[in-house]
């Protein structure tokens, strides 16, 4: 798996990743507050428009159309910024990504590198390439800057930093930004903050985005900012990298009008960002800054592999993060323990689509209650738990040949009323599955952390006929 | 709301790397076929225009009101001017409230009238330059546009003559006429495939620069301006 160093992933199990965060008492803390605000939030502000779920509906229906046409579409996309005088990178991988970066980061001679949040890059571990081939990078998103600090990974899409409160923020900026006597208030932090990152963004020669959208029609990359990271990045350094998803690009600016007010309503509840900036193609003449250079990475990194498959809607995501809030199971154990770049229902869902190889990324369906909470906080409906199922289900025919004659027994014993009787007579002579399960080969790790109930002595069924009830 | 048409470009189209039609056709194989449905939740047809978005506490007869309501909302001060320049005692008031001792200017020309204004207070006025914009106090810039249902200015770097001017000051003041006020996103962003295109950057600017990144608390001038200030010029009935 390509990622920094720093992903849980590798080596350890989600049901070790979430024992630890539900053990850390001060991460459940951090966790309630802070999605039960931003939930509120969005709620707000859906509120002050007509017909929510109508547009949800529409925004649904445009995404597909859009996917089912993306070839055509991006390449609308790509022809309008070569026309502009930008540069496009087809990125089949991460390696093409990171590689075509660096030596974009080579040619301008850039030693330092801003960048403003960006998932994607965070998925192909572009800090770590840049650094290897000698240029410093500075994440200039607060939020994220404590992250790169503190050498820890992004636990929420929106709001990198959800994980820590207050004072592990200040703990994290005295140690590693010798912040001094800063006092762990918030606005004292930001000021810090505001004055470390502006040297940066003054001696930067490269500054990295990602792209909330790209509008084919004009080959324009839309970022959606509240800080002005994103438009600092965008406008002092002498060359702009926007990395796309592939799939984030929309065809029309009545699409990308939909999208947005969508994706900042369900993201913050905001009607529109601090800061949405629309940027097409380089600096032109008469304007006194702004990037000489601009280049666009269209990235696929495994998304093609899921075109044409039953969970092709995934790729409509538009990375609001209001699914993450609403999740029962996000809200217990946090962005960390779905142990990649992406949390939540979301993530549960793209993490082993975009690692197919890692065995570990499949435990991840289970990380649902399959409530349906997330379908209904979907800016763009997308049908989450119809996707988690479906992962669940692949899991289930990849599985060894004892556990799926274990599961075919007892769908044959519970579909038909007289085995369901005889089952349950057996349970409550075995006096629960707890008792066995765990000492049946292949059923044991199904069995640990299950708590399986004790079958009455009698059934109700026996206890009606007999005329006890 | 007019349009100064595409700048020239400084240079001729860019290249591209990494193979797009082999990119491009992996996409269309696997689309070939289309994905199955989803029976539990249908997806509907595709293909028809995109519905246009109602915004409930917008007055569509009163876009300078409205305008005012949603931008206060987000801690922008909102000053109405009955005039098509920003008077004196409007632009003192925002130099004592800001601490102002410098200023620059974009090369908006409106931007400039109110430059000499300020110079005329006392001001150390200075044309925007990203080295000059660093450490001033305030940005002064005009606005393309002004959208009444979300209270955003609209700032485009061919009037301007640059981007930083309402970024890297502590604070921001922006010059909006009331008869470029649209009335939601949409009637901005929905033309802006027209004409030349958009301009080499856009910003719709709807409040200072905020962050909620510790603890989900909104803290103010993180990176941009510390405090927005929206002159409308031309307000002929009270708002």
């Amino acid at each position: 798996m390509t990622g920094p160093d720093g992903w849980r992933l590798a080596g350890t199990t989600l049901r070790q990743r979430s024992a630890t965060a539900i053990g850390d008492a001060q991460l459940k803390r951090n966790l309630a507050a802070q999605t039960d605000r931003l939930a509120g939030m969005r709620v707000r502000g859906l509120a002050a428009l007509d017909g929510v779920d109508d547009l949800r509906q529409a925004a649904r229906s445009v995404k597909a159309g859009l996917i089912a046409n993306l070839p055509a579409v991006l390449e609308r996309m790509a022809d309008r910024v070569l026309a502009l005088g930008g540069h496009v990178c087809w990125a089949a991988t991460a390696e093409d990504a990171n590689g075509y970066i660096a030596d974009v980061a080579r040619a301008a001679g850039a030693r330092t590198v801003v960048k403003s949040k960006s998932m994607a890059t965070e998925e192909t571990g572009l800090n770590e390439a840049l650094a290897a081939a000698g240029c410093e990078v500075v994440e200039t998103d607060l939020g994220e800057w404590i992250i790169q600090l503190a050498g820890d990974t992004p636990s929420h899409i929106i709001a990198p930093a959800m994980h820590l409160d207050r004072h592990q923020v200040n703990a994290i900026l005295r140690e590693r930004a010798a912040a001094g006597e800063l006092p762990a208030e918030p606005e004292a932090m930001t000021a810090f903050a505001r004055s470390r990152l502006r040297e940066a963004f003054l001696r930067a020669d490269l500054g990295v985005t990602g792209a909330n959208f790209g509008v084919a029609e004009t080959g324009s990359v839309v970022l959606v900012t509240n800080e002005g990271n994103g438009r600092m990045v965008t406008s002092l350094p002498r060359v702009h990298v926007a990395v796309m998803g592939m799939e984030r690009v929309v065809a029309t600016w009545d699409q990308l009008d939909l999208l947005l007010n969508l994706l900042t309503r369900s993201a913050t509840g905001q009607p529109l960002s601090a800061y949405t900036s629309v940027v097409t193609g380089p600096r032109r003449h008469g304007e006194v800054d702004g990037p000489d250079e601009f280049h666009l990475v269209v990235l696929d990194n495994g998304r093609s592999e899921v075109l044409g498959t039953e969970l092709q809607e995934i790729l409509h995501c538009i990375r609001c993060g209001a699914c993450l809030n609403v999740c029962p199971v996000y809200r217990q154990i946090g962005g960390h323990a779905y142990g990649w770049v992406y949390g939540g229902p979301v993530g549960a869902v793209l993490t082993p689509l975009l690692n197919r190889t890692d065995k570990e990324a499949a435990e991840l369906s289970g990380a649902s209650s399959l409530c349906g909470a997330c379908m209904d906080a979907c800016p763009v409906a997308i049908p989450l738990q119809d996707l988690l199922l479906s992962l669940r289900r692949r899991k289930a025919e990849a599985a060894g040949g004892l556990e799926r004659a274990v599961w075919r027994a007892f769908a044959t014993a519970w579909s038909d009323p007289r085995r369901y009787r005889a089952t349950l007579r057996a349970a409550s002579l075995s006096r629960g599955l707890a008792s066995f399960a765990p000492s049946v080969p292949g059923l044991a790790r199904w069995a640990a952390g299950r708590e399986a109930p004790r079958p009455a002595r009698d059934s109700f069924r026996r206890r009606w006929e007999r005329g006890d009830v | 709301m007019s349009d100064t048409g595409p700048q020239p470009r400084l240079r001729p189209a860019g290249a591209e790397r990494g193979g797009r039609a082999a990119f491009l056709d992996g996409l269309r194989q696997r689309l070939a076929a289309g994905a199955p449905a989803n029976e539990a939740h249908p997806l509907a047809a595709h293909g028809g225009p995109v519905p246009s978005i109602t915004y409930r506490d917008l007055d569509p007869d009163d876009l300078v009101g409205s305008f005012t309501r949603a931008a206060s909302a987000q801690r922008t001060t909102v000053h109405h001017v009955p005039g098509e320049a920003v008077p004196d005692e409007v632009l003192a008031g925002i130099v004592g409230a800001e601490r102002v001792t410098s200023a620059v200017v974009s090369a908006d020309p409106v931007a400039g009238e109110a430059g000499a204004a300020l110079a005329r207070l006392g001001v150390d006025v200075r044309p925007y330059h990203p080295e000059t914009a660093v450490d001033a106090d305030l940005g002064v810039t005009g606005a393309r546009a002004g959208i009444a249902a979300t209270g955003s200015i609209a700032q485009d770097s061919g009037r301007s003559g640059g981007r930083g001017a309402s970024l890297l000051p502590r604070a921001h003041l922006a010059i909006l006429h009331a008869r470029d006020l649209v009335a939601t996103p949409g009637d901005l962003l929905r033309g802006l495939g027209e004409g030349g295109g958009p301009p080499a950057n856009l910003v719709l600017i709807s409040s200072a620069s905020r962050s909620g990144d510790i603890e989900m608390i909104l803290t103010w001038g993180v990176h941009g301006p510390t405090s927005l200030h929206v002159a409308v010029l031309g307000v002929t009935a009270p708002g």
